[in-house]
């Protein structure tokens, strides 16, 4: 049961991680510059509306107050309403989540998918072509920004050759692109860790005494080579997974799909403070489960690791 | 073998997607009665009574699916709407209007004068109603539909009012039952268009009307994407993804000028860009400083970088749409270097920094560009603070800047527009321009006087503050859609309303 423990004193540990995350961002968005109840009201509202809705609010309040009373509605699972929107923000949430949630992981199954076969293979074939045009691809793909590919891609899929739909979430050819474009980076790296991690592992000294003893070559590669070099690769994906919820703010944004990305950043364009609030609390606990399950994933796949170390 | 198997693979997989394909002809969907129309705004307020007011982008939803007494139509010209016809009296503090009869809310229960009485009442105390019901006083029911509004003192531009996103007709009977909050989720009004569904920054779904008292529209269906990236607009319009799309810059709507699937409309719209001078503190408080900035701008090269050279000059702050515009007497400064470098040498400029306030990732950045080379070009150390809408309307309310160039869209299409800098409720005292009130007892005549008078005092207005220097005209703002060349009936609205009761498929 020490597993079950250490994945506690994580959960746990998630709390502190919560309330220093959300008290920097509350600070730093209330001292943005922008006042937003003239915004919701607009500029044709007098001084005497403003300032009772600025109450309404609670925005009169000291910045300590304020902070303090949002984090106990929190505990009391209240995320409020958007200032500017006004829809309540879980139930928006959860209506956004599973876009989001579908598209990256999409994203790193193809990543996955295509980039560990590809990363092995390059390293089994080392210095053969399929390596240097993996190895190519890499690069290609690790320099290319997601905004600038997906624009690319768009105009060739969508336009040119009118293979996919531009935009939106309707069927499922509308998740292709946007889950190779938020994949791409991911892809690089699978097939870079895992060509990198193969070769560390095939020059061990246990694969030269397996293939001394006369073990297979499929067997040497199957059996014992793979299981040792896929644990960076899993702690990798983990990485990717959480990396690729931050990602979809653009890929979100460029593919039109009503995820938290997209939710994000209407939220910070408008100083929608409990939008930003929310969401932040909902990615970093997203992230820390994520996290959690990549270590307990790597301890089934590395014997090694002991959790009451 | 196997390498040249790899190679032919490699070089067939990159050459298929080069040669394959190519732009298809843009036809009608299937489904004829549907529009799929991409914006890049939020509108999400449907609801114009309740205590937050509405924003410029709700108008696309308020349009449709409220009917006001009088609509304005996309040149900026009124037409009667839920009113049949109107008399105003000759001291212009009264308004008589005979309702349209046999006209229905979309929850079944039939429009009356109580429901404008309602509507105007609430409205007028509103967050909008100070600005957008301008003297309003009252509304008196005279009978089931008649209703008369007196003013407290006479407004020309009173009608514009009336059409305006405030004046929308609200059933009274609904609100009763349902309140603010009711209304906003469910909004009922006697429009075209029903709201049927909305999802946060994602997508609205109107219905037509089958009751409409001017007929069912031929768009029995209107998908509003809310999309946020332009250059997904632009590409799901040429792939037929979108119908419709709001607001194409000038350069996108000379590319899409080239496709023969796509059509274009662009109107000017009620917006005038100017670049606003502060004249209370720093170095824009010498008016020979002022002088050297107004003198030194040429409009033509600004129109040319921004608008490709299609936009309207503007001589004065001025739309010459609007009503009351004056076309004698005004004063005109036009770019005079020599002049400028005068002014600059009489003032006490001392090589201070000059910033001019712009929205970020607006072409008015582009425009503070161009300003910022032709006041360096005579010796004015410019910079341009770039920021984004929330910081600057919080700037420009406490009139934190030297100088501010804005899109300054006005509802109502009317002279009495310029007036908003100079009232008293809308800066403190000490940030007033220094001929504020000057300015403002003038707007005071301009917009109680009638037709053929009221120019006069506008033409006084815009002598002040081009003497002064307060403001910097420079084109007249634009607005613009691009659609598929099978609608018809789709034009730029000056207020981005979208009257989707005209569109048609072909």
């Amino acid at each position: 049961m020490n597993w079950l423990k250490y994945a506690l004193k994580r959960l746990l540990m998630l709390i502190p991680v919560i309330i220093a995350v959300t008290f920097v961002l509350f600070v730093i968005l209330s001292f943005a510059p922008g006042d937003v109840a003239r915004i919701i009201l607009g500029d044709d509202a007098t001084q005497e509306q403003v300032a009772a809705l600025r109450h309404e609010m609670g925005l009169d309040q000291p910045l300590l107050v304020r902070y303090v009373n949002y984090m106990i509605d929190v505990l009391h699972f209240d995320f409020g309403t958007s200032w500017i929107s006004g829809y309540d923000i879980l139930p928006e949430f959860a209506r956004r989540l599973p876009y989001t949630l579908l598209v990256t992981t999409l994203s790193v199954l193809f990543a996955v998918g295509v980039g560990i076969p590809l990363g092995i293979a390059s390293a089994i074939k080392q210095h053969s072509l399929l390596d240097y045009g993996s190895t190519f691809l890499v690069m290609l793909l690790a320099s290319m920004p997601a905004f600038w590919l997906g624009t690319l891609c768009q105009i060739l899929f969508c336009l040119t050759l009118r293979w996919l739909p531009v935009s939106g979430v309707g069927s499922w050819q509308h998740y292709i692109l946007p889950s190779i474009i938020l994949g791409a980076s991911t892809l690089a790296t699978m097939i870079r860790m895992s060509r990198t991690s193969m070769l560390d592992v095939i020059k061990m000294d246990y694969i030269r005494t397996a293939r001394a003893k006369g073990a297979s070559e499929q067997k040497i590669l199957y059996h014992h080579a793979m299981r040792n070099s896929l644990i960076p690769v899993v702690t990798q994906i983990g990485i990717s997974f959480a990396g690729g919820i931050g990602g979809a703010v653009v890929t979100e944004n460029i593919f039109a799909i009503p995820g938290i990305g997209a939710m994000l950043i209407n939220a910070v364009k408008g100083r929608d403070v409990p939008v930003v609030m929310g969401t932040i609390i909902f990615v970093t606990i997203i992230v820390g489960v994520i996290n959690l399950i990549v270590d307990l994933i790597c301890a089934v796949v590395d014997p090694r690791i002991d959790f009451a170390a | 073998m196997k390498r040249i198997l790899g190679i032919l693979l490699l070089v067939t997989i990159i050459a298929i997607p080069c040669f394959a394909g190519g732009s298809a002809e843009s036809t009608a969907p299937e489904n004829k009665d549907e529009v799929t129309f991409v914006v890049s705004g939020n509108p999400f307020r449907f609801y114009h009574l309740g205590t937050t007011g509405v924003g410029g982008d709700d108008n696309i939803v308020l349009a449709n699916i409220y009917d006001n007494l009088l609509c304005l139509e996309n040149d900026g010209s009124l037409s009667n709407a839920l009113a049949e016809s109107y008399t105003v009296s000759e001291d212009g503090t009264l308004y008589t209007f005979k309702l349209r009869e046999g006209v229905y809310f979309t929850n079944g229960v039939e429009m009356t004068a109580e429901d404008v009485k309602f509507s105007l009442d609430k409205g007028a105390v509103g967050p909008l109603g100070g600005a957008l019901l301008i003297n309003y006083k009252e509304c008196r029911i005279i009978d089931k539909y008649t209703v008369e509004i007196e003013l407290s003192s006479p407004y020309a531009a009173f009608p514009y009012c009336l059409a305006s996103r405030v004046g929308g007709i609200c059933c009274k009977s609904y609100w009763e039952e349902v309140g603010d909050d009711g209304y906003q989720d469910n909004p009922v009004g006697t429009g075209p268009y029903i709201l049927s569904e909305y999802a946060a920054n994602d997508y609205i779904t109107l219905i037509a009307n089958e009751n409409h008292w001017r007929g069912v529209p031929a768009i029995k269906k209107v998908n509003i994407e809310l999309v946020a990236d332009v250059n997904t607009m632009i590409l799901g319009l040429q792939n037929g993804d979108y119908d419709v799309m709001a607001n194409p810059s000038v350069d996108m709507i000379e590319r899409f000028e080239k496709d023969p699937n796509i059509s274009t409309d662009i109107t000017d719209s009620t917006g005038r860009i100017s670049l606003y001078l502060q004249a209370r503190s720093g170095i824009t408080a010498d008016l020979n400083f002022r002088r050297a900035v107004q003198y030194s701008i040429n409009k033509e090269e600004i129109n040319i970088a921004v608008n490709n050279g299609k936009g309207t000059i503007l001589d004065i702050d001025l739309c010459p749409m609007y009503s009351g515009y004056p076309t004698e007497g005004v004063h005109v400064v036009h770019q005079d270097v020599e002049k400028a470098k005068e002014y600059l040498a009489a003032s006490g400029y001392n090589g201070e920094p000059f910033g001019i306030m712009v929205q970020a990732g607006t072409t008015l950045e582009t425009a503070a560009k161009v300003i910022q080379s032709q006041l360096m070009e005579i010796g004015i150390n410019c910079e341009i603070e770039a920021v984004d809408n929330t910081t600057l309307r919080t700037r420009d309310n406490s009139r934190e800047f030297d100088a501010y160039l804005c899109d300054n869209l006005s509802s109502l299409p009317d002279a009495d527009a310029i007036c908003g800098f100079f009232k008293p409720s809308r800066f403190p005292e000490p940030v007033r321009y220094p001929r504020a009130d000057e300015v403002y007892e003038l707007s005071l005549k301009g917009c109680s006087s009638p037709a053929g008078e009221r120019e006069q005092y506008y033409t006084e207005i815009c002598n002040i503050t081009t003497d002064e220097a307060y403001i910097v005209p420079l084109y007249n703002g634009m607005t613009s859609i691009a659609y598929n060349s099978n609608l018809e009936g789709v034009g730029a609205h000056c207020l981005n309303y979208y009257l989707f009761r005209y569109w048609s498929w072909k």
